[in-house]
């Protein structure tokens, strides 16, 4: 199950956040510490990390972290492709996405996001069906 | 980024054309709030903007009429402020109502909002169910997806039954998009309610073989969930599962799902997992499986990330389920090859599913040590942690000591806590199971103790505590065993900063087995422990396993050492109540060696304790206490019974004692409420009226007073009546029983007069219908002939009143209102006053308008005389208002200062009102009633000599010829009045003897009051008070009197609370308080009190409290206040009139007063007048001008110029006050004021 998703970046500005269950602590000192933490490691190491009691899986890219916060019953190199399949969802929409993308659309990267991950389980992961909602709404509206 | 930021603002306008992304421009404010922040340098400027930002968007919402386009814009910047931590809380509404009312985008951004401001348990949710069930209803397929999606992130389980129905409808939806969502929201509802989904089973079956994998594969959510629940249930679904495993790797799904050339990868980990469940243990079922995970191992050859994580997964299950070697032999292999790859990643998962082989096949491992090797060594943390794990399944007896090595290293250097606990459990798992020697066994758990401290569990301590005393069967072992520990233990105690848990593991050791130490003394061990103790930031359980470990060694030394009964002694007074237990114990044992060791047995901490429960050791105390009138004991059945008992008897006391069960008697009806409803012209009936309201009223009453109206009135000031409110009137016959005097009733029914006078409209006089005394708390009188009285005593007022009534009245009312200020005054001085009221009636003079008014003030002021409970405030008026009736009766008299002059002439005149004296109403209380019938004869010639009388008994108390007024106060309690003998003031004590009354002898040589003041007093004490007025101080001389005959009472502490401006000393030293310890019966103990003052106050007072202990020892306190006057503190000054001019101009402070007083006065009668009032020194009187000095207690200096000049019937005095302070100039034109008025 996953816990939540974010995106920071390498100055540890947070992104995009998205909780998939009700966070008790402080987030934004917890997604300090994690940023940190994740900052602090090298290329070659695991992309796994042990942070309290559940797991991150992260991956840069670029100045982009995708850091998904994960239980330990999950496949942690599946939930690192998970990360690969968002970004090539998001540079299909956003085509060539970067970070300012992500930045100045916030309501359609959330809304992404929202079609492939519901209550924290992977649900849709066919890129075209993913965004088939959003590009209905564009359609729709223009 | 600023390259990053160029790029962006080249390529805005295309951003705002749409042709990039988001099909939609980005709002201005957006884009420089994005601009900014990308440009912020420090965390502090973002902070800043992002405050700005939230401000603005607050502003912004406020206002009305917002477009949804420009709603959605800034709902967007509140998801981006929320995400960055921000409280947003005002935009939640709006973004509901976006939600609801907005377009596709709109809403949808409104939706988005929602989930991301709000949780489950929010109160806000509330609102969206009926939004989301719109659009769940709606036609837009949009709109059912958004409804979906929120669904799935903000339901709570009070909401599913609302949307249950509707959400199982989807599932039907031609849309797979909407039974995907529909399927999600269910598992949702699964997750939150279980029991609420439980009749939809059959339909996620049928979901499952959706014909749209998409939705198929949403489904396999809910299957992993519910067969994680329950397995059984779901193992015929093994076979589905395994086929659409199948198919799936099959390649029957379309090219979409395909992601680098693996077919939905993530469908194919999801069945392997679930697939994994239903085969674990499972022979049956794992046997369906074999061939797909065959396949499926087979298939993912694939040089990507995705391929190695279905590879990883299968590999996972086919160690999960019932071991196939064919399959572990391929699943092993491809381990090989994840540990081989250089990705650390991939050898991550390496370790982690040889991990999960090792309990299938064993030996797996030891082909790949080498690589297990480099792994530990891996400086990246996380592989080390995972291998880690892999020893730690590896763990057998041979490498326990190095992997638990391994650990302890790894558990030393590490500082995350939750890798510290979970290393601890590990080890002392090891540890336990794999120990090869106990003395390893102790050794690693005291490192463990050491690094893990707070971490490990209590029950690894008392584990190892019990492998140490229980042992095993060999005995030498045992032995060396617990040699070892206290060896180790003795070493460990001498270092710092040991953690709690070792210090108690290492105390009990050593006190149960330091016996076995050959070469060491018990003593130095003692002094180990010993200095253990010193440290007292452990917890009290540990230093209460230090204590019971000294005791022990104690015992087993048979004596104990000084050092030890010394810090007991210290530690027999600490606060910890459990350590003082065991520090009393010791020291009580140390007395009885032998018991010691019987108590602390050398190695017994395996035998059982014989308990005694019936406690046959403790008989002999019980008999012994029994026999001396202990109360035996009650079992608690017993005892419970009783309280209970109690309670009902407590109960029903408390019900029926004092309360008066007794229903009301019915209210007497109309004669009296015609009576009193008379209107105020008839008032020539008026005299007659009350009479017969009186008669009727009074008739055929029982002994409670009622008024005319057949209430029970007593106690009620003011009572409601068709006239108003008038005010209560005394009763006259428990007035009578409460003074000494027999004046109160004349008092009381001249005061009736007033009253009414003063309430009625206008120039008449109504009668008013007799009432109740308030406060009374005398006997009652035969209600009869009260009543009677009352009759005649109406038709005499009325008769009376009529004529002098005029002039009284609105004068009375303004008086009244404004004098009524809670004095209360002793029944004697009400007496004093009715009198005067009496005379002023009497007198008929409208001209003394004034002096009367203040009369009836006086007289309406000591109206509440009779609430004896009350602390009596003296009003120094009194006798200046005798004084001053005085004056008003006689129209050129002097004003003597003594008033037994006063009282002379008053009989004078009064005697040529009057026809009769009646000289029997100087009887006393109980002759009340000969007293009433009397007035009424007397009160037709409208005059009494009853208040002269009065006024001459009181002048008969006051000691002539003193130049002073004397105060009078009366006792708060009416027994002490009762008990007053009317001849004296003197108290008597209870046998009869009098009290000595004499002053110290020092203070006898000054003027002083002779009379005393009681203050306060009740059957038993009683306190008086003695006025000596030295030059420098005013002293005050207390008589604590105890007159009973029989009673001591002890701890007699009064407490004198004067005015602030005074200071009190008591026996030479500044206090306010005397203490005595015990007053025998028919005794009294005298004290001063000297009070000096800086100053005057405007109302200067002597208050305090009496309290003591009486025979039973119950506290008692009574409360006096006693007013001080203006002249107890003024002193005379002699000056002569040439100083007296000297220092006329040098005072500062003056003031001027023009009194007009209504007769003739001579200088001369007012400086007499202000010499008794004031205590000035008359300096000189020259024609019609006076001059006087005085000073206050020896401080400041007073002057005082009068003039009168004289007109026909009036004076005018001019009042001429200078004084070096103002506030003390203030009072003395204030006393001026009201002497003369």
């Amino acid at each position: 199950m996953l816990k939540f998703i974010l995106l920071v970046n390498k100055q540890g500005q947070t992104r995009l956040a998205q909780y998939y269950e009700h966070p008790e602590h402080d987030r934004v000192s917890v997604e300090r510490d994690i940023i940190r933490k994740c900052l602090a490691r090298e290329d070659n190491q695991c992309s796994f990390l042990e942070y309290k009691n559940f797991k991150l899986v992260y991956r840069r890219y670029a100045s982009l972290y995708f850091i998904v916060g994960v239980d330990h019953t999950e496949n942690e190199l599946a939930i690192l492709e998970l990360i690969h399949n968002i970004v090539e969802t998001y540079d299909k929409y956003f085509d060539k996405v970067c970070e300012l993308d992500i930045m100045f659309n916030l309501d359609k990267a959330y809304m992404i996001l929202e079609e492939m991950v519901m209550n924290g389980r992977i649900v849709e992961m066919n890129q075209n069906r993913i965004l088939l909602p959003i590009r209905v709404m564009d359609q729709a509206t223009q | 980024m600023t390259e990053v930021m160029e790029r962006t603002l080249a390529s805005l306008p295309m951003f705002m054309k749409g042709e990039l992304g988001g099909p939609f421009g980005v709002s201005r404010g957006f884009q420089t709030l994005i601009k900014a922040i990308g440009e912020s340098q420090s965390k502090h400027e973002e902070e800043r903007i992002m405050k700005k930002e939230v401000s603005y968007l607050q502003q912004k919402l406020t206002q009305p009429d917002i477009s949804n386009k420009h709603m959605k814009e800034l709902l967007v910047r509140l998801v981006y402020c929320n995400m960055l931590g921000h409280d947003i809380t005002f935009g939640y509404i709006h973004a509901l109502k976006l939600a609801q009312q907005g377009g596709l985008v709109e809403k949808r951004v409104g939706y988005l909002a929602v989930s991301l401001f709000l949780h489950e348990d929010h109160e806000l949710i509330m609102l969206l169910i009926n939004t989301i069930q719109k659009d769940l209803k709606s036609t837009n397929i949009l709109h059912v997806c958004m409804g979906l999606t929120a669904v799935c992130a903000l339901i709570s389980t009070e909401m599913i039954p609302a949307l249950l129905p509707m959400v199982e409808d989807k599932l039907q939806h031609p849309k797979e998009v909407v039974r995907k969502k529909a399927i999600m929201a269910l598992h949702r509802f699964y997750l939150k309610a279980p029991n609420m989904v439980q009749h939809i089973h059959e339909k996620f079956r049928k979901v499952l073989c959706d014909r749209d994998p998409g939705v198929m594969g949403a489904s396999l959510n809910i299957f992993y969930d519910l067969i994680k629940e329950d397995v059984e249930k779901h193992r015929d679904l093994t076979n589905t599962f395994a086929c659409i495993m199948k198919q799936v790797i099959g390649g029957k799904l379309t090219n979409d799902f395909t992601y680098h050339s693996v077919p939905a990868p993530w469908i194919q980990v999801q069945l392997l997992r679930i697939l994994g469940m239903l085969g674990a243990g499972h022979k049956k079922n794992s046997e369906q499986m074999y061939a797909v995970l065959d396949e499926t191992l087979d298939k993912s050859e694939i040089n990507h990330n995705i391929g190695y994580a279905v590879l990883y997964e299968c590999v996972r299950t086919v160690t999960a389920i019932h071991p196939n070697p064919a399959l572990l032999e391929k699943a092993a292999e491809r381990i090989g090859r994840f540990l081989r790859s250089h990705s650390n990643n991939l050898r991550y998962l390496g370790i982690t599913a040889l991990t999960s082989m090792l309990p299938v096949l064993p030996g797996v491992a030891g082909e790949h040590q080498l690589v297990v090797i480099e792994c530990l060594d891996d400086p990246d943390e996380t592989l080390q942690r995972k291998t880690l794990e892999l020893l730690y399944r590896m763990t057998g007896p041979t490498n326990v000591t190095v992997i638990c090595d391994r650990l302890i290293s790894h558990l030393s250097t590490t500082a995350d806590t939750y890798l510290q606990s979970d290393l601890v459990t590990k080890i002392t798992q090891l540890a336990e199971r794999f120990a090869p020697s106990n003395e390893w066994f102790i050794t690693t758990m005291n490192q463990v103790f050491e690094l893990g401290s707070d971490l490990v569990p209590n029950d690894v301590a008392q584990n190892l505590l019990l492998l140490l005393a229980e042992g095993t069967d060999n005995e030498s072992e045992d032995a060396e065993l617990r040699l070892h520990a206290v060896q180790s233990y003795l070493g460990l105690v001498e270092r710092p900063h040991l953690p709690d848990i070792l210090v108690q593991v290492s105390c009990w050791t050593l006190g149960e087995y330091s016996y076995l130490l050959t070469d060491v003394e018990p003593q130095a061990v003692l002094w180990r422990l010993l200095s253990l103790l010193e440290q007292d930031h452990r917890s009290v359980e540990t230093m209460g396993s230090v204590f019971t470990a000294i005791c022990k060694l104690c015992a087993q030394m048979g004596r104990v050492p000084e050092e030890v009964v010394s810090v007991c002694e210290r530690y027999v007074s600490c606060l910890d109540v459990d350590l003082r237990q065991r520090a009393a114990e010791l020291l009580e044992l140390q007395t009885d060696v032998p018991l010691m060791q019987t108590v602390l047995p050398v190695d017994a901490s395996c035998e059982d304790l014989q308990i005694d429960p019936s406690l046959s050791f403790l008989d002999e105390f019980v008999s012994d206490a029994l026999a001396q009138g202990a109360a035996p004991y009650k079992p608690r059945q017993q005892r419970q019974s009783e309280t209970l008992a109690m309670a009902e008897d407590k109960a029903q006391a408390a019900l029926f004692s004092g309360l008066n069960f007794k229903p009301y008697d019915t209210p007497l009806v109309p004669p009296s409420l015609t009576a009193s409803s008379t209107p105020p012209s008839s008032q020539s009936k008026g005299v007659s009226e009350p009479s017969g309201s009186l008669s009727s009223g009074g008739s055929g009453e029982s002994s409670d007073k009622l008024d005319g109206l057949g209430l029970r009135t007593r106690g009620v000031r003011k009572i409601w009546s068709k006239d108003g409110c008038t005010k209560v009137k005394k009763m006259a016959a428990p007035t009578l029983e409460v003074t000494k005097e027999g004046q109160e009733e004349t008092g009381e029914v001249v005061q009736e007069a007033p009253d009414m006078s003063s309430y009625s409209g206008g120039a008449h006089v109504e009668p008013s219908t007799v009432v109740a005394l308030p406060g009374q708390h005398s006997n009652d009188l035969p209600d009869l002939q009260e009543d009677r009285r009352k009759q005649q005593l109406a038709s005499a007022l009325f008769s009376g009143l009529q004529q002098g009534g005029t002039a009284q009245t609105s004068r009375g009312r303004g008086i009244l209102k404004t004098s009524r200020r809670g004095k209360t005054r002793g029944p004697a001085v009400g007496n004093l006053l009715e009198g005067i009221d009496s005379l002023e009636l009497s007198s008929q003079d409208p001209s003394n308008t004034t002096t009367r008014t203040d009369i009836l003030t006086s007289a309406e002021t000591h109206d509440n005389l009779f609430d004896l409970e009350n602390v009596l405030q003296l009003d120094p008026i009194g006798p200046g208002i005798l004084k001053t009736s005085s004056n008003s009766t006689d129209n050129a008299r002097h004003v003597e200062s003594s008033l037994e002059e006063d009282f002379e002439t008053v009989e004078k005149d009064s005697k040529g009102a009057t026809d009769s004296r009646q000289s029997n109403m100087l009887e006393k209380t109980l002759n009340s009633q000969q007293n009433i019938e009397k007035l009424p004869n007397n009160r037709t010639e409208q005059k009494t000599e009853e208040p002269c009388d009065s006024l001459q008994l009181q002048s008969e108390d006051l000691v002539i010829g003193l130049d002073r007024p004397q105060v009078l106060l009366t006792s708060t309690s009416t027994d002490s009045i009762l008990d007053r003998d009317n001849d004296t003031d003197r108290m008597k004590f209870d046998n009869g003897t009098e009290v000595p009354t004499t002053l110290p002898e020092c203070l006898m040589e000054f003027p002083h009051s002779v009379e005393h003041v009681e203050l306060c007093g009740d059957e038993i004490v009683r306190l008086s008070l003695c006025k000596v007025w030295k030059p420098e101080e005013f002293v005050v001389v207390l008589f604590m009197t105890n007159h009973s005959s029989n009673r001591v009472v002890a701890d007699v502490c009064a407490k004198l609370e004067p005015s602030s401006n005074f200071q009190c000393y008591i026996g030479g030293t500044e206090s306010s308080c005397i203490v005595e310890e015990k007053i025998a019966p028919c005794s009294c103990s005298v004290h001063s009190a000297h009070l000096t003052c800086k100053a005057p106050a405007l109302s200067m007072h002597l208050g305090g409290e009496l309290s003591y202990k009486d025979h039973t020892l119950t506290n008692r306190r009574l409360f006096f206040t006693c007013p001080v006057q203006l002249s107890d503190v003024v002193r005379s000054l002699e000056l002569t009139t040439e100083q007296y001019g000297e220092k006329w101009p040098l005072t500062s402070h003056d003031k001027r007063l023009k009194l007009e007083i209504s007769k003739v006065t001579k200088v001369a009668g007012i400086m007499d007048m202000l010499q008794g009032r004031l205590g000035i020194h008359p300096v000189d009187i020259i024609g019609n001008e006076a001059i006087a000095s005085g000073t206050l207690l020896q401080q400041g200096l007073c002057l005082l110029h009068v003039k009168v000049t004289t007109k026909v019937n009036t004076s005018t005095v001019e009042l001429w006050v200078k004084f070096n302070s103002q506030l003390f100039t203030e009072c003395i034109a204030r006393e001026c004021a009201a002497i003369f008025r």
